[in-house]
């Protein structure tokens, strides 16, 4: 067996084809908000900012919480993804994942404070916010796509794992956007609609892109046999 | 560095001056593998190997079957090569890359209760040996190779069967020399399985 593995190292370092190294994460981060960030500047241009801001109006509580639930997200998720697939980027991994998870909890424990405080029903919560969370979800496809071509390059251990993490958190950018742009006062819409758009829109990005790549992966090996 | 700052030449741990030197070759050698350099990379395959027995037979039981782990991980380091980034340091890739393989092995060992120690391509090495004056594959052999995906069941068949060089096999079925190796590794696996599943 022994004699089988360095037969082995032979064959593989035969004419051994160049490969482009995957870029960096700080590299990949600062190429997506590139992509990203034009297209966010169009939507705010086309929408205009909240009433609230136009007005000259400071902003409240529930709002500012809203875009830390966003942001926490939006950077936890795409960090923790795109290091999923680097091996050796445990450590960015790590603090990726337990920005998301923060990001998380708290807008679970802000969408419970305001369904128990009974000001506005959940479901017309949900109502309102669908049109917010199908922006949201279609301002973060560029983004989320970018995320998930570099994780389908690398070698996460995990990689539907890794792919929903980018797919949420390119959201979660999105989300943000939208919430800088929604004039709606009600705070169950603004947590519903907007800090928690990155689950909900993620999760309609990922089963696209699950889509996308396994109807790839079908045609290169059809094209292969 | 100014000389107050360097620490002297006689004070430096051996141990840690030679896992220094280690770290700056193999991070050279895979940037040159990452070129396309093949005498860097069987150089780098051939320094960490001690190193990933050890790392394989340390948490896994039965050396033929960590041997077999052993050479998925020298694939998975094949194949992945290119998440290596040259400004980053070395051993945490690769030990992550060590790490994720005897994982995935690991689990594979669970979920596969019915592994035993068993090369199907011994029988295919005895059957096209020459003093077999050609004799045909065995049929238990000839059955299972039926039921490998048709790219896989070629690649068996030009390297390990027929015995063809990789690249022989490479240039007869079209595909890249890489691929045609991570085709037979996976045929030869499945068949693996296949026959192990019938033996028990």
């Amino acid at each position: 067996m022994t004699r089988s593995t360095e037969e082995m190292i032979r064959e593989l370092s035969t004419e051994l084809p160049p490969v482009k190294p995957l870029g960096r994460l700080r590299d990949t981060v600062i190429a997506g908000l590139g992509i990203a960030l034009p297209i966010f500047a169009l939507w705010i241009y086309n929408s205009g900012l909240r009433r609230q801001f136009q007005r000259g109006e400071s902003p409240d509580a529930i709002y500012l919480l809203v875009v830390c639930v966003s942001l926490l997200i939006a950077t936890g998720g795409v960090v923790a993804g795109l290091a999923a697939a680097v091996p050796g980027r445990e450590v960015a991994y790590r603090v990726g994942r337990n920005i998301f998870t923060l990001g998380f909890a708290l807008g679970l424990l802000a969408l419970g404070y305001q369904v128990a405080s009974g000001a506005t029903s959940f479901m017309d919560a949900l109502g309102s916010s669908l049109s917010c969370i199908g922006g949201a979800t279609v301002l973060g496809v560029p983004a989320a796509l970018f995320a998930a071509r570099f994780v389908n390059r690398g070698e996460a251990a995990r990689p539907p794992l890794a792919l929903a993490q980018v797919s949420i958190g390119g959201v979660g950018f999105s989300a943000a956007v939208v919430h800088l742009t929604c004039s709606h006062p009600d705070p169950a819409h603004l947590v519903l609609g907007h800090g928690l758009a990155p689950l909900m829109g993620g999760l309609v990005v990922l089963l696209g892109l699950s889509l996308a790549f396994g109807l790839v992966s079908r045609l290169g090996r059809r094209a292969e046999s | 560095m100014t000389e107050q700052g360097r620490l002297p030449e006689d004070r430096v741990e051996p141990r840690e001056a030679s896992a220094g030197e280690d770290e700056a070759r193999w991070a050279a050698y895979m940037r040159a593998a990452q070129g396309g350099d093949g005498q860097a990379f069987e150089a780098l395959l051939n320094e960490i190997l001690p190193r990933l027995r050890s790392h394989v037979l340390g948490r896994l039981a039965g050396r033929e079957y960590a041997e077999d782990v052993v050479q998925n991980v020298l694939l998975k380091i094949h194949r992945s090569r290119h998440t290596y980034h040259p400004s980053r340091p070395f051993k945490p890739w690769l030990n992550a890359v060590m790490r994720n393989a005897v994982t995935d092995a690991l689990r594979a060992r669970r979920n596969d209760w019915r592994h035993q120690d068993f090369d199907p391509l011994e029988i295919a090495a005895d059957s096209s040996r020459p003093e077999s004056d050609g004799e045909a594959l065995s049929p238990e052999l000839e059955a299972a190779l039926s039921q490998l995906p048709a790219s896989q069941r070629e690649a068996v068949d030009l390297i390990h069967v027929q015995q063809l060089s990789v690249q022989e096999a490479a240039k007869l079925s079209g595909a890249t020399a890489g691929a045609i190796k991570v085709r037979a590794h996976r045929g030869r696996a499945r068949l693996r399985e296949i026959l192990t599943g019938q033996k028990t």
